[in-house]
């Protein structure tokens, strides 16, 4: 192909980078919106440490358009400002660690951000009414981070390896 | 031992002390509860509308005690059981109407089924807006 061709040059690369990352939050919107089981069984945590794997630090890219685009769902509350910091976490997190393969070590790191994603959320509340509040709203949803911890672990445990090689596929044919 | 299997250690290390603090802040948090028979009264008030039920129960929790009465109809989310219907009546989120749990005089922080029960104790379902 030519240098002048879009599918090679500067703006082409840009513009099908744009587009898979639209792709990715989609994914995660999807997967997050068709789950039926919602108490904290969810597929976003895995994504977002194998987009983070394969992306770096572009991996924010994807997580934020996703926010805006749960924001734009439901519209602004309480929770948008634990989203708003939330799943970074989990992507700082990863970031160190993106060049290792393990599904172990990765089943742990998503099980560790469930245990903790009570806690995180309870954060505002920190702010809002104080620290009894916020202690009280995070012992009060314990139960569900030991679900939410559980079901991390397994389902990055199996999916982990199945969607880097996907993910990983789709960004070389590409070219990206 | 290479450097991703001392790394994987670690963290299944880390996930392992973190659940252990976890799963005993769990526990020692939890309200104290009365096992055996016990009976409470539950009052459904709606307006001026007040129907009472005396409920002789061995259940530890209210949702538990309710649920032998098919008293209530609900939901489980992040904060508890949240109930939605009391004795047939379906609390209208287009007027923002709630269920509200009050034990002993005292509004409840907990769900109902996070909310121990003890002989003796007078529940009210408070039909309210918010």
């Amino acid at each position: 192909m030519s240098s002048s061709c879009p599918h090679t040059n500067g703006s082409g690369a840009k513009l099908r980078q744009l587009i898979l990352f639209a792709l990715l939050a989609a994914i995660m919107v999807v997967f997050k919106e068709v789950n039926p089981i919602r108490m904290n069984i969810e597929i976003v945590s895995t994504l977002i440490v194998v987009y983070t794997c394969i992306f770096a630090w572009r991996a924010f890219i994807p997580v934020y358009v996703f926010v805006f685009v749960e924001t734009a769902l439901y519209g602004f509350e309480i929770w948008t400002i634990n989203y708003l910091y939330i799943w970074s976490v989990l992507v700082l997190a990863a970031l160190p660690l993106r060049n290792y393969r393990s599904p172990v070590l990765w089943a742990v790191v998503a099980g560790v951000f469930g245990l903790l994603f009570g806690a995180l959320c309870a954060i505002p509340y920190f702010f809002i009414s104080g620290a009894g509040a916020a202690v009280a709203y995070w012992i009060d949803g314990l139960k569900f981070d030991f679900i939410h911890c559980a079901a991390n672990f397994t389902l990055t445990l199996v999916l982990y390896r199945p969607l880097y090689k996907l993910i990983e596929y789709g960004k070389k044919q590409l070219n990206i | 031992m290479n450097k991703q299997t001392k790394i994987v250690l670690i963290a299944v290390l880390a996930l392992v002390v973190l659940l252990g603090v976890f799963v005993a802040v769990y526990y020692f948090s939890r309200p104290d509860t009365e096992s055996g028979g016990k009976e409470i009264i539950v009052k459904v008030i709606e307006g001026d509308n007040v129907k009472t039920f005396e409920i002789k129960t061995d259940a530890e929790y209210l949702l538990d005690a309710l649920n032998e009465k098919n008293l209530i109809a609900g939901e489980s989310g992040r904060y508890g059981y949240y109930i939605t219907a009391v004795d047939g009546r379906t609390a209208n989120e287009d007027k923002r109407e709630w269920w509200q749990i009050v034990k002993n005089g005292e509004q409840t922080t907990t769900g109902a089924d996070t909310t121990p029960i003890k002989d003796g104790d007078i529940i009210e379902l408070i039909l309210s807006t918010y």
